[in-house]
């Protein structure tokens, strides 16, 4: 099909005059690559409401008990509260121990949320650290290939279960278990982002300038990098959550006295059929947060792309 | 119902109108959670192997649903006046039959009784529960299988292993013909059918054996089998189906022709499974009798304690003597102190996460467990005296003695300004388990340790309540702590406790199945107590051969120990809350071995026993077995 | 390309047994005490527990350990399980157990990707529209809820709704779908997802603009071109994902009760059934490190420009 390109009339056209300073000015733009991400981020509602959602949970759960003064050691030997329905002194009801559900729940979000955010850090920092030298580092490349797919290639459970074993079950030892296989995922995305951005024609574009290697580091490649991380690390968050969940399961999770979400989701779902309530509440905060961490990390991933800064 | 089971149903009632099973189903449906490990029936380390060995292989002997000894492939037997000598009388003519239901061409012959022991007996077979307490029960025994050993580990080198096995022949079992099976004992033990209806003594045809080699009981064909039931299909961590044996010597007794056991690990299914009609049993845990009893479900459930698997499990808490905490060690060393606890513990409100409905009737103040010993009246052990006040208190639980008592104790171990005597301060390392500091001064700091499941963890969270409770925060702290898995390896061993939950299985019908082991020095003494008075009365009791005699000596030592606290026993293994369509009281019961496990005599029914039912069975059972004795 | 390939096995070897041996050894770090339970110690003295130890071969140094399970394995024998199902050949439990795991992974995985493939198409089609939207949200569920939660909530609402079978049967067909449906559930995600970013990414680029520009209809250009494109990513994981359904998934088998390969793992490691483990670790290494290189010859199938020796370490996928 060939499309004819209607007559233009002449007088729509104009000559440019030459002006320097004009030609200045549009080789800087004014332009800023974080300004940028955080508009195109802070442009949808749902990427507000859910990051305020996160500040306003985390914020909750770190907050709360300061000020609660509830002793969760504190069992009620009143069997009478045991297994209360929600009402109103127990507004998420109590456990087989007569505690409250709402307390409990609070205080299992912040121990979740500290795996979460410890997990994310150490995977991402490590992962950061040794995808960077991989990239840079040309003699690293095969041992750390083949270190790799060594843990690639040896089942998760084996770590999980043999860690809990040898070190006993516990915060560290899930930390331990997890960052033991999840850094090596983080290393290669990074190396694999350093070697494009390394071989990019703006940076051989940019070296052959003479552009010094700090502000090459800090415009050039640190924010490619630094938004990916950031992705990383909410998108860590979930998936550490649901890795304590799966281990209570197979019952090598965080000590049961230790109040987590994924305690007492597990705990809750034995009890399901008799008292629901008691795994609602804990899932649905545990939904709101690995919810909210997931959008929010897929959201920034996509506002951090410079191809949607428009 | 499905369609298979409405035509049998139809059938039955058509041929049996006038059979005494005319209610009855003839086929049982249940769950088992602990995966089976292998059909080598002498090796059952879980409840899931001893049903299936139980089920399919007979015995010398087995209980009935009294829980007594009777004949199984045994017709008879008769002991010689010094009590050392055991001659059982086979039933003859009676063959194995393989897993397709058919006759094998092997007949089961007192040898076969004599190759089931030398199995169990060889090292290389790797038998755990062929004990110490086995080894010395047959005379010669335990001197062949050491041979044997030291063989194995090169400390004997002036014999070859053919040769240790060859003296096999100075064991003291024998086949002097076809059906006779003859046992000498090393010394006179009355009780001795109670060891018979343990695995141990199951019979293996040495030619079948001898054909599948280290095969042996990995797959259904690699088995033949001598008891009510074959296995016709096994499937790892899917489904056990049995099926009745036809040519069994006691088929008339068999009611419920088919058996399957599914795999069901979770406990939540199982019940609505039972709901839905899937099911003809479902156990049923504390937080689910309390939900369901609301619901129309309420009317059926019940609870049985004596027909629970481990109802001959007495639960202690185990106090450690030798501890590295020196306040606990100061205090624990003090009578009035262990009494303090005796009766500080509310053993109602600790059974309540249990046994919501009843949580008295699990309590258990004895160590040796009742409705498993009897003399030769009849009478039970725990009714002898000294025990039998003992085991009739109930909840111990008095928190104005507790105190008063945990007074005494203060004032014997503080100078009365909470400072205890003779203790400095230190810190107490039980790492990974706790890590306490102690300075010397009231509150008594001690550490309680339990395993991690949910219910020893809520347990622990209520005896520390219930502890600073009684005797108040400023007078004791309870740290808990918890070990992954293994008590001994990660506790006992290591010595990382002060106070400890803890549970032993029952292993024959004679008091020194557990009082043995609790003297200075004996297998279960966790708490390193040391009392010569309770050591010299129990060495008494076991030189005693008539059954009176004995008892009356071991129920002397055994309230000598509980009046001195030196373990608190406080409850019974195992609440037994069932929904169920099978009649209660028509299977074997009793508290040790594996024949308690048989489904020999089981009556199901189309529908669910209603608790009022069982209550008026339970009347009737208990007239009928006062009158049998 | 011969000389490649047998560079590549070589590699793999080398992964395989670095990947055995360090399970190998880790598997001597955990404590003895875990042969025994509580009663053991009780009936046992000293001795017979070293005599035990000593039969079920774990009392030899790792390496004489390592050299018998080579041997072994030289003669195609993997050893017998000593703890899970003491004496029974492993290879005979695993046997009986891969199948159903097998079964019910291809099945999920077929499933996964009509219905993934079928999603993501629809929410790139449809993008910034209703389909994306619910795409979008259906994947954020199965994405960021742990798992556990949403299988618990299928089994005992569904089956309560339908009538159907808590558990699996192996003679009732209509037990057999909720697991099948339940295991694909995170596959169609997966599928829909990715397909949907590498469609989107497509459509931006020059050709496509180029394509459509110069007349091309819509329909052939995403056909010719969009999707063809946008699969050659995919297309590299579908051989791992189709070998290493024979893991199992240890919830859903659990769950349902499946008799699969799932638990087995775990149950071995806990009870220390170190020749299981071993079998276990060689098998799902083989078959993880042959996916791989399966999955780079099929990307050089389907897309010409890709060259063997470059192919391997870069997917985007992940």
């Amino acid at each position: 099909m060939i499309r004819t390109i209607p007559e233009v009339p002449a007088e729509l056209f104009r000559p440019a005059a030459f002006d320097a300073e004009a030609a200045e000015r549009t080789g800087y733009a004014r332009y800023s690559y974080w300004r940028s991400t955080f508009r195109t981020f802070l442009k949808s509602p749902v990427s507000i409401f859910l990051l305020a959602l996160i500040v306003v949970l985390t914020t909750a759960s770190f907050v709360y008990p300061l000020f609660a003064h509830v002793d969760l050691g504190a069992v009620n030997l009143d069997t009478e509260t045991w297994n209360l329905s929600p009402n109103r002194d127990h507004v998420f009801g109590t456990d087989g121990l007569g505690r409250d559900i709402w307390a409990l729940t609070w205080y299992g979000t912040r121990t979740s949320l500290l795996l979460g955010f410890v997990i994310a850090i150490l995977d991402v920092g490590i992962g950061m650290i040794a995808g960077a030298l991989w990239g840079y580092v040309r003699k690293l490349d095969r041992i750390m290939t083949e270190l790799y797919n060594v843990l690639n290639n040896i089942p998760q459970t084996v770590f999980l279960v043999l860690l809990a074993y040898i070190m006993r079950p516990g915060f560290w030892t899930i930390v331990t278990a997890l960052c033991s296989t999840g850094w090596i995922g983080i290393a290669r995305f990074v190396r694999n982002k350093v070697i494009t951005i390394r071989d990019a024609e703006y940076n051989v574009a940019s070296r052959c300038l003479g552009t010094p290697l700090r502000r090459m580091i800090t415009r050039n490649v640190l924010p490619y990098l630094v938004s990916i991380l950031i992705m990383e690390a909410a998108l860590t968050i979930p998936y550490s959550i649901g890795s304590e969940v799966f281990l209570g399961f197979i019952g090598l999770g965080l000590p049961i006295d230790t109040i987590s979400l994924g305690n007492l989701v597990n705990q809750g779902k034995n009890n399901f059929m008799l008292y629901p309530y008691q795994l609602t509440w804990p899932t649905v905060i545990m939904a709101a947060i690995t919810v909210s961490f997931y959008i929010v990390g897929n959201r920034f991933s996509d506002a951090s792309d410079p191809r949607n800064h428009v | 119902m499905k369609p298979r089971a409405m035509i049998i149903a139809v059938l039955m009632a058509l041929t049996a109108v006038a059979s005494a099973w005319a209610a009855g189903v003839d086929r049982y449906d249940a769950v088992y959670a602990s995966e089976g490990s292998s059909l080598r029936y002498f090796y059952t380390p879980t409840t899931t192997d001893q049903r299936v060995a139980a089920n399919t292989q007979d015995g010398l002997v087995e209980q009935d649903r009294f829980g007594r000894f009777v004949p199984s492939l045994a017709q008879s037997w008769t002991v010689s006046p010094d009590g050392l000598t055991w001659t059982f009388k086979l039933r003859p003519g009676l063959m194995y039959v393989d897993s397709s239901g058919q006759k094998t061409r092997w007949e089961i012959t007192a040898d076969d009784f004599v190759e089931g022991l030398r199995y169990v007996s060889d090292p290389k077979n790797g038998i755990k529960n062929f004990s110490r307490d086995v080894r010395n029960l047959i005379s010669g025994l335990n001197a062949y299988y050491l041979d044997l050993s030291d063989v194995d580990s090169g400390k004997k080198k002036d014999l070859t292993r053919d040769q240790a096995l060859a003296n096999f022949a100075n064991v003291g079992i024998s086949a002097p013909d076809k059906y006779t099976v003859v046992y000498r004992l090393s010394k006179p033990t009355p009780f001795f059918l109670s060891y018979l209806v343990m695995e141990l003594f199951l019979p293996v045809e040495k030619e079948f054996l001898d054909t599948v080699g280290l095969d042996f009981g990995v797959s259904k064909e690699k088995l033949v089998f001598s008891g009510a039931y074959y296995i016709s299909d096994w499937q790892r961590s899917k489904r056990i189906v049995l099926k009745a044996n036809p040519h069994y010597w006691d088929a008339g007794k068999i009611s419920v022709k088919t058996i399957t056991l599914q795999y069901v690990p979770d406990p939540t299914t199982q019940v609505a499974m039972f709901q839905r009609g899937e099911l003809s049993r479902a156990d049923l845990g504390a937080d689910q009798v309390k939900a369901l009893a609301k619901s129309k479900w309420g009317q059926y459930i019940y609870s049985d304690p004596p027909s629970a698997d481990r109802f001959s499990v007495t639960y202690w808490f185990v106090q450690n003597f030798t501890s590295a905490n020196p306040e606990f060690k100061a205090f624990v060393n003090n009578l009035n102190f262990r009494k303090a606890l005796y009766y500080g513990i509310d053993r109602v409100k600790l059974n309540e996460l249990d046994d919501p409905y009843k949580p008295g009737q699990i309590i258990r103040n004895t160590v040796v467990p009742e409705f498993q010993i009897f003399d030769e009246k009849g009478v039970d052990y725990t009714d002898y005296p000294g025990v039998k006040e003992i085991k009739a208190a109930g909840n111990y639980y008095n928190k104005a003695k507790a105190r008063d008592y945990f007074k005494k104790a203060l004032a014997e171990l503080t100078d009365g300004k909470g400072t205890i005597k003779g203790v400095s301060p230190t810190t107490v390392d039980y790492k990974p388990i706790a890590e306490v500091k102690v300075d010397g001064k009231l509150p008594l700091q001690m550490v309680y340790v339990s395993l991690p499941d949910a219910v020893e963890t809520k347990r622990a969270l209520l005896l520390k309540a219930m502890l600073e409770e009684a005797f108040g925060k400023e007078n004791i702290e309870v740290t808990l702590g918890q070990c992954i898995d293994d008590v001994f390896g990660e506790v006992v061993e290591p010595r990382r406790f002060d106070l400890l939950h803890d549970n032993f299985r029952f292993g024959y019908a004679d008091p020194a199945a557990q009082l043995s082991r609790l003297v200075t020095g004996g297998g279960v003494n966790d708490g390193q107590y040391s009392d010569p008075e309770f050591d010299k009365l129990v060495q008494e009791a076991m030189s005693k051969t008539v059954l009176s005699e004995r008892y009356a000596i071991f129920a002397k030592a055994e309230a000598l120990y509980l009046d001195r606290c030196y373990v608190l026993p406080w409850a019974m293994g195992g609440t037994a809350y069932q929904i169920t369509k099978v009649v209660p009281f028509t299977y074997p019961r009793g508290g040790f071995g594996i024949t308690r496990f048989k489904f020999k005599g089981m009556v199901v029914e189309k529908d669910p026993i209603t608790a009022k039912r069982y209550e008026q069975l339970k009347a009737a059972f208990y007239k009928e077995m006062a009158a049998a004795k | 390309m011969g000389a490649y390939v047998l560079k590549r096995l070589g590699q793999s070897l080398i992964t395989v047994a670095i990947v055995v041996l360090t399970v190998f050894l880790l598997l001597r770090l955990m404590p003895k005490n875990g042969y025994f339970t509580r009663e053991d110690y009780v009936n046992m003295d000293k001795d017979a527990r070293t005599a035990y130890l000593r039969n079920l071969g774990v009392l030899d140094d790792p390496f004489t350990q390592f050299g018998r399970f080579l041997s072994g394995l030289a003669r195609g024998d993997l050893g017998r399980s000593i703890t899970v199902y003491p004496r029974s050949p492993v290879l005979d439990v695993i046997g009986e157990k891969a199948p159903y795991s097998l079964w019910f992974g291809l099945a999920a995985l077929v499933l996964s990707m009509v219905l993934g493939l079928g999603l993501g198409i629809l929410m790139a089609r449809y993008k910034d529209r209703f389909a994306d939207g619910a795409g979008t949200v259906y994947v954020t569920i199965v994405r960021a809820i742990p798992s556990l939660i949403w299988l618990f909530f299928i089994q005992q609402w569904v089956t309560a709704l339908l009538g159907w079978p808590m558990v699996f049967y192996e003679d009732r067909p209509v037990s057999w779908i909720l697991p099948t449906v339940s295991l694909a559930l995170s596959g169609i995600a997966w599928y829909a997802i990715w397909l949907r970013r590498f469609m989107v990414d497509e459509e931006n680029r020059d050709y496509v603009k180029f394509a459509v520009s110069k007349g091309l209809p819509w329909k052939r250009v995403m056909r010719g071109h969009v999707l063809r494109n946008a699969l050659v990513p995919l297309v590299q994981y579908f051989p791992q994902q189709i070998l290493l359904t024979i893991a199992g998934s240890l919830l859903i088998e659990s769950i349902y009760s499946i008799p699969g390969m799932g638990g087995l793992l775990v149950s071995a490691i806990r009870q220390q059934d170190n020749p299981l483990v071993q079998a276990l670790v060689l098998l799902y290494s083989v078959l993880g490190v042959v996916g791989v290189f399966l999955g780079d010859l099929l990307m050089v199938l389907v897309d010409p420009r890709i060259k063997l020796a470059e192919s391997s370490g870069k997917g985007a996928a992940a």
